[in-house]
């Protein structure tokens, strides 16, 4: 009787084994054919493109405007906020403020370049005093991407416009 | 006596059936883990070509080739049109040359503000047939110094990887 009891208990102990040998097994093997490749490319563009467009954008110059930079528009433009800016562009023949010019070409150039590559966006650009934005476009709710970019406006370095954007995950 | 060899018989046949069982589970075991060798063999390739396809990218955008300088200063994520116009020549007719850094890919420059815009082809190897295509958008300056004034474009280097 004692006998059939012990038996009984190593059968027991040799199918805990099977199944934790098991269970491991599956484990494993889920890992192995279940494995997605990882996005490196996604997280490179994700982190490089930002940063890019920023930087790209604040170094281009606008014939429009005196052949001033983009960071020179928005310095004049952040200057004058929320009154009117100077009418230093001159686009058709006639004379646009210089937030003006921004709101359009940084609308346009995003569109052109993220919109047209089906890549979502948020892009900002504020003074830190004022709620609203000189230029805002887009909208990134969930997980994304942020890059910031601070422009000094006065010597003292008190105004600063920040201009940021995310692209979204 | 003829007990005896019927009970070896059924032995015999006995340990031929676990032969066959135990090779068909072989079979099956092979079978299954060259699936997984397979999966995971594709998994590294996607990953590879995803690699492959940033390196060029990477190349792509520091080619020295193009990149604009200041008083032999080079300046970041800047490319001088003066320079792309030679290289796009340069490229062309030493194709070998630069197979060894592109291999198999499609790069091109774009000048997207101001408007009009404009593309230059930089190299173009693609194959007649490929089973994918990897594109990396860079923006990019383009430095124009052919007007009294330096002027930046805004501009995108396009690099297409292809697998075969």
């Amino acid at each position: 009787m004692k006998i059939t009891k012990r038996s009984q208990m190593e059968m027991m102990g040799l199918a805990i084994i099977v199944i934790l040998v098991s269970i491991t097994m599956l484990f494993a093997i889920s890992f192995v054919v279940l494995r997605k490749p990882a996005e490196y490319k996604q997280e490179y563009t994700q982190t490089e493109l930002a940063s890019n467009i920023l930087s790209t954008l604040l170094r281009t110059t606008a014939s429009e405007c005196n052949e001033l930079s983009f960071t020179e528009i928005y310095q004049d433009c952040a200057k004058h906020y929320p009154f009117p800016s100077s009418e230093l562009c001159e686009v058709g023949g006639s004379p646009q403020s210089t937030c003006h010019f921004l709101n359009q070409t940084t609308k346009e150039i995003l569109n052109q370049t993220l919109g047209n590559w089906h890549i979502k966006y948020e892009f900002n650009a504020k003074i830190k005093s004022d709620p609203n934005p000189i230029v805002s476009t887009g909208s990134c709710p969930g997980v994304k991407k942020h890059k910031i970019y601070p422009i000094p406006v006065d010597p003292s370095g008190q105004k600063t416009v920040s201009i940021t954007l995310d692209i979204c995950s | 006596m003829k007990n005896k060899l019927k009970k070896s018989q059924i032995q015999m046949g006995e340990s031929v059936a676990i032969l066959f069982i135990f090779f068909i589970l072989m079979i099956f075991g092979f079978v299954f883990y060259m699936n997984i060798l397979k999966g995971s063999a594709k998994v590294e390739i996607e990953e590879n070509i995803q690699l492959k396809a940033i390196g060029i990218a990477q190349k792509a955008s520091f080619l020295p080739e193009l990149q604009c300088s200041d008083e032999n200063v080079r300046k970041e994520d800047c490319i001088d049109l003066l320079r792309l116009d030679a290289a796009s020549n340069l490229i062309q007719q030493n194709h070998i040359y630069y197979f060894d850094i592109f291999e198999f890919s499609n790069i091109r420059v774009e000048k997207i503000w101001p408007p009009p815009t404009n593309t230059w082809q930089l190299y173009n190897n693609t194959p007649s047939n490929f089973s994918n295509r990897l594109s990396t958008f860079i923006p990019i300056s383009l430095l124009n110094v052919t007007n009294d004034i330096p002027e930046y474009y805004f501009g995108t280097l396009i690099v297409e990887v292809y697998k075969r």
